[in-house]
């Protein structure tokens, strides 16, 4: 790792004034930024790191009237434990304990890890080797190259000339974003209230709508029948230390009026599977109706040689999910 | 044959060989942290080194400006490759033929290349080799080795890797069988990038002429890499001339068990090479130093500070084992008797210098364990830039399944059971024309077949009640021992107690606990009695290897200790003659030995006491049965091995595998039902180490047949999984149990009659066949999901 400046930050102020000045980064739990630091991936090396782990009254979990309360920089192994947690969205703890490995979730936060940067091997490849859209280049190698875990719906636009538009299909595989969807979090920021739909993805460079210097503070989740009535499937190649090559959470209120589907692993962003929502809406599960729903789920897929195996992926475990709801 | 040899080969009783939950020796230091790596230390006034790294695939590097780096505060040096100083240094016994120790042309992404940055820290080293400002020249590359068939491909290599040389008549045995051939004088000769090369045995027309159908099948084997559990590193730094050791001397910390090596590098007597530490991560077969546990001498003597150069994870995935893509046609009788074989492979040959054994070897591909002696095996090697492949013997039990794959796919044609298949195709104990039975090979089967309650059926055609797909396989292999090399071992009495020197371990395995509980066997001791000194001056080493070794290297520590053992019963008979007891000038009456009269035959050594063979109750403890020092030594080679010998020609330990799946069509997914080992080595000796290994072999097996995969960018040739997120080595919630039921049939020719372990249950394909047996559907590995559902047509 190269040498840079690491600042505690004391207040979210002064982790935000930091961060507006350029050339600096956020750590949190370290879980997604270290490794990338380490293998030098950026095409410009931060000078200064800003700890916001020395910020106070950032890692918290609590009930809140009719919401449960998440702070920035609690940890997985916290939000997996919590009893709280467990007792009113327990598929977000089912996701928190299955991300990375016992050892990481005791340091990486709920907050690092909505944050994440994509798994896109070129974008991840050590010492910036491919210079692609997400870091400002011109392309993105997956198109041509190697994109078995890349998306299926599509991509990122970016523009190399005025008017001339390409994809980047780098996909979000983070564990909590699918859950945070089907219920309906609120992603709070030193600056806004963010919706569930608007927090992910706005672009090839930035993988979350936070702006330069904005920091995400808590994470909230309405206590509603969605948060009882849900299910998480991972499905990873590996049992432990993987990311989930599609993961998938759907969720139902008491009358069965409305479904949510997300699925992980399959678009730049956490994909709502509307359609086979509206042919779920006010309906009751039988096996004819899982199946159908799976197939409306991966309609509109366009997958590419190497990841059709995805949309076979979303029919079987949208339906097997469904059933098990 | 049993060790009839040796001495006590057939006893019967043992009290310490073969006990389970003997604690390594090195165990608790490994576990707790406190062991030193090569990477742990730190010396006062120490610099770092890091060595640039081609971000292509094959490359030249043309110029390098070094001078903004050399700006960089705390930048003390950077080193390139034609300085004169690298004149200095003899290259690398290990290294193949290089114009340089280093090379200004990278054959792959991630080869050292050109310049080492020297700093006062590791990041001030990545700092540097950022700002140096290098000149590539890219050249063409091949990550494809079906590609690289085209005759119209430029070479990539270049006229130092000239191979005119290796065509010729192969070595042979002392028993007159070609061994680890590269070209054959009727091979054709080299064309651009492609290599041929065909070894034929017997009459291949009558082989045909006998078989009433031609089955065809492919085995692939993708390449896989041996990811070392610490990185390679080393660190060195020199001292004066003392009254004491004349000349300068080295110390260098991390190149372990390589001091002989490092002496020839640098041009000085062994005597003068320190290196103390003992620790080294495990690896599997995994021979050669690496660049960075080589240079940090060199650049200690040019800069005047001790060194450390330290590999990160991505420079240490090298591959131990080269893709091989073999179609095999095996001419067949209507009741499933082979009597023809022809492998048509294509292999990777690697970058240049990698090891050829691990390419060329045709010895351990099982086809030697078949009657039908009508073998021709067909390579086409391709030059290729997917990376360096060191000395790594992993190939060896992955390349057996070539033959077991063609006994699963046979049972499937004829409706047979595959354990039928293989009993009528193995030959018999002495050689392919012996039609009886190998003994060992039938209790591992009758074994196997009871405790997986084994009832085969024909693939596809068995549902469990889940509704997944269920398969089963059966393997079998010859339980290996080599024998290539001769062994030492040194036992001392001294202070009234036995000690073993040795070097230490060599790949971070147990070998060192192995021979000591041999030599506490015949010794009449318990392990914990024998003192274990680890001394890097010793001339033992467990060099030998994993079980394959140790089995003939324990061989000579027990002929070594029965030489001891002589010594001290002479020395306790001489010892308890005495009558007196004498101080200088001064003698003092002493009491009478309980052992007084005895001669050396008529005593033992029993629980630690030296004891009359006629009268238990008359002993005196070993510490004070004398108070000489006494040495034994014993080498030479142990006796030979049938697998090193005659690669299967002749068959003495046997081991059976069995594997049940169970696949979801839907998802593609694989679960390990049920792994089963039946392994007959011989003789257990250290029956931790035995199980681990057995462990390692499903974790290996496992890993390369459903986890991973090397992937490299077609476009560029860039490793795009060279870490340990995105290359998936099992993890232990992945790995599930293995049973284990051990036979001892003591026919192995090893200490005891053992043979070894590893080079036997590891392999490539047993649960790929068990997939084809659960879904009709044959899927190369890794078979992971999406090429399982991509087989079974649901993509």
């Amino acid at each position: 790792m190269r040498p840079f400046n690491h600042i505690n930050a004391e207040t979210l102020d002064e982790a935000s004034a930091a961060l507006k000045k350029g050339g600096t980064v956020a750590l949190a739990g370290g879980g997604d930024l270290l490794p990338a630091l380490k293998d030098d991936i950026f095409r410009t090396y931060p000078n200064t790191v800003i700890n916001l782990k020395s910020v106070p009254d950032l890692n918290y979990i609590r009930i809140d009237g009719d919401t449960l309360k998440i702070g920035a920089l609690t940890t997985l192994a916290d939000v997996a434990r919590s009893p709280l947690v467990q007792e009113s969205a327990p598929i977000l703890a089912q996701a928190a304990r299955s991300a990375s490995s016992p050892s990481l979730r005791e340091t990486t936060t709920i907050g690092g890890n909505v944050c994440q940067l994509p798994r896109c091997w070129y974008f991840r490849k050590l010492n910036n080797r491919f210079d692609c859209a997400r870091k400002g280049g011109d392309r993105c190698f997956a198109l041509t190259g190697d994109n078995r875990y890349h998306s299926i719906f599509g991509g990122e636009t970016f523009e190399t000339a005025p008017g001339v538009t390409r994809l980047c299909i780098a996909v979000n595989q983070g564990d909590l974003a699918p859950v945070l969807t089907v219920l309906i979090a609120k992603f709070v920021t030193t600056e806004r209230v963010i919706g569930n739909l608007d927090f992910f993805g706005v672009g090839v460079l930035r993988s979350t709508t936070l702006g330069c210097g904005e920091l995400l503070t808590e994470i909230q989740i309405p206590l509603s029948d969605f948060a009882k009535n849900a299910r998480y499937k991972r499905f990873a190649f590996r049992k432990s230390i993987d990311f989930p090559v599609l993961n998938l959470a759907v969720a139902v209120n008491a009358d069965k009026s409305r479904y949510h589907i997300c699925i992980g692993g399959v678009a730049p962003v956490p994909y709502i599977a509307l359609k086979a929502e509206e042919l779920l809406n006010g309906k009751a599960i039988t096996p004819e109706l899982a199946e159908a729903a799976g197939i409306a789920a991966a309609e509109g897929a366009k997958p590419y040689e190497a990841n059709a195996y995805k949309v076979q992926l979303i029919k079987t475990l949208v339906k097997r999910e469904l059933l098990a709801l | 044959m049993p060790d009839y040899l040796g001495a006590n080969g057939l006893r019967e009783n043992f009290r310490v060989v073969g006990k389970p939950n003997i604690p390594g020796l090195t165990s608790y230091a490994m576990a707790t942290g406190v062991a030193k790596f090569g990477s742990d230390y730190v010396m006062p006034d120490m610099l770092h080194a890091k060595i640039l790294r081609s971000p292509y695939a094959h490359a030249k590097v043309l110029s390098i400006d070094t001078s903004a780096a050399l700006a960089i505060p705390g930048v003390v040096d950077v080193v390139l490759w034609d300085d004169p100083f690298f004149e200095n240094m003899q290259l690398s016994p290990m290294g193949g033929k290089k114009s340089s120790y280093l090379m200004p042309e990278a054959h792959s992404e991630g080869d050292e290349i050109g310049a080492i940055v020297v700093a006062e820290s590791e990041g001030l080293c990545d700092e540097g080799l950022k700002a140096l400002k290098v000149e590539w020249e890219e050249l063409p590359f091949i990550v494809d080795v079906r590609k690289g068939l085209d005759p119209e491909f430029p070479p990539i290599r270049g006229p130092l890797y000239d191979e005119s040389g290796t065509y010729g008549p192969p070595a042979l045995t002392d028993e007159g069988l070609p061994w680890m051939a590269v070209h054959f004088p009727e091979d054709p000769r080299k064309v651009g990038n492609v290599g041929w090369s065909t070894k034929t045995e017997g009459d291949m027309d009558a082989g045909w002429a006998q078989a009433d159908f031609i089955l065809e099948y492919d085995v692939n084997i993708h390449d896989v890499v041996s990811m070392l559990p610490n990185p390679e590193a080393s660190v060195a730094w020199w001292s004066e001339p003392n009254p004491y050791k004349p000349g300068k001397t080295l110390r260098i910390e991390g190149a372990v068990s390589r001091r002989g090596m490092i002496a020839n590098m640098y041009k000085l007597p062994e005597d003068n090479v320190i290196q103390e530490g003992v620790f080294q991560g495990g690896k599997y077969c995994d021979w050669g130093l690496r660049m960075a546990q080589e240079i940090t001498p060199l650049l200690s003597l040019k800069l005047g500070r001790p060194v450390r150069c330290c590999n990160s994870r991505a420079d240490n995935f090298d591959l131990c084992v080269n893709e091989r893509f073999a179609h095999i046609r095996l001419g067949v009788t209507k009741d499933g008797l082979i009597t023809a074989a022809e492998d048509n492979s294509l292999l990777d040959h690697g970058t240049p210098n990698s090891s050829e054994m691990t390419v060329y070897d045709r010895d351990w591909n099982g086809y030697y364990s078949l009657k039908c002696e009508n073998i021709s095996q067909r390579y086409t090697v391709v030059d290729s830039n997917r990376g360096y492949m060191h000395t790594c013997g992993q190939f060896v039990p992955y390349s057996w399944d070539m033959v077991t794959v063609g006994i699963a796919i046979l049972a499937e044609k004829l409706g047979k059971d595959p354990t039928e298949i293989a009993r009528l195709n193995l030959h018999g104990p002495d050689s392919q024309r012996d039609t009886r039975p190998v003994p060992s090979f039938e209790a591992c089967l009758e074994t196997g077949r009871k405790l997986m309650n084994w009832e085969w059926h024909p693939a596809g055609t068995k549902r469990l009640p889940d509704g997944r797909l269920h398969g089963g396989s059966f393997r079998y292999q010859m339980c290996p021992r080599h024998a290539f090399m001769a062994y030492f071992c040194k036992l001392e009495y001294r202070g009234g107690a036995v000690h073993f020197p040795t070097q230490g371990p060599i790949a971070g395995w147990f070998g060192t606990e192995c021979f000591t509980m041999i030599a506490a066997e015949e010794l009449g001791l318990e392990f914990d009695d024998i003192v274990v000194d680890y001394d890097y001056r010793a001339q033992h080493t467990d060099e030998a290897g994993g079980s394959d070794g140790v089995t003939g290297h324990g061989w000579i520590v027990k002929e070594c200790a029965n030489i001891l053992k002589r010594k001290i019963l002479e020395a306790a008979a001489e010892e308890a003659a005495k009558t007196v007891t004498r101080f200088g000038p001064m003698s003092f009456p002493r009491p009478d030995s309980p052992l007084k009269g005895f001669s050396a035959d008529e005593l033992d050594i029993v629980d630690g006491n030296v004891v009359a063979k006629s009268d238990p109750s008359k002993f005196v403890p070993l510490s004070q049965a004398s108070g000489e020092t006494l040495t034994a030594n014993y080498g030479g080679n142990s006796p030979k091995s049938a697998w090193a010998t005659y690669f299967g020609r002749k068959l003495d330990t046997m081991s059976t595998s069995w594997c049940e799946v169970a696949v979801d069509e839907e998802t593609g997914e694989t679960e390990i039902l049920k792994y089963l080992v039946v392994p007959d080595p011989g003789k257990v000796i250290r029956r931790t180490s035995f199980e681990s290994q057995i462990d390692q072999v499903i974790f290996f097996s496992q890993g390369a047949q459903l986890m991973e995969e090397y992937v490299m960018d077609p476009e560029t040739g860039v490793r795009l999984n060279a870490n340990m997120i995105d290359y998936r080595k099992p993890t232990t919630l992945d790995v599930p149990i293995v049973d284990k039921e051990i036979l001892e049939l003591r026919s192995g020719d090893g200490a005891y009659g053992a043979s070894g372990i590893a080079h036997n249950l590891a392999n490539s394909h047993l649960i790929i066949t068990a997939m084809y047996n659960a879904t009709g559907v044959w899927i190369d590995p890794p078979a992971t999901p999406d090429r399982v559902l991509k087989a079974l047509g649901k993509c």
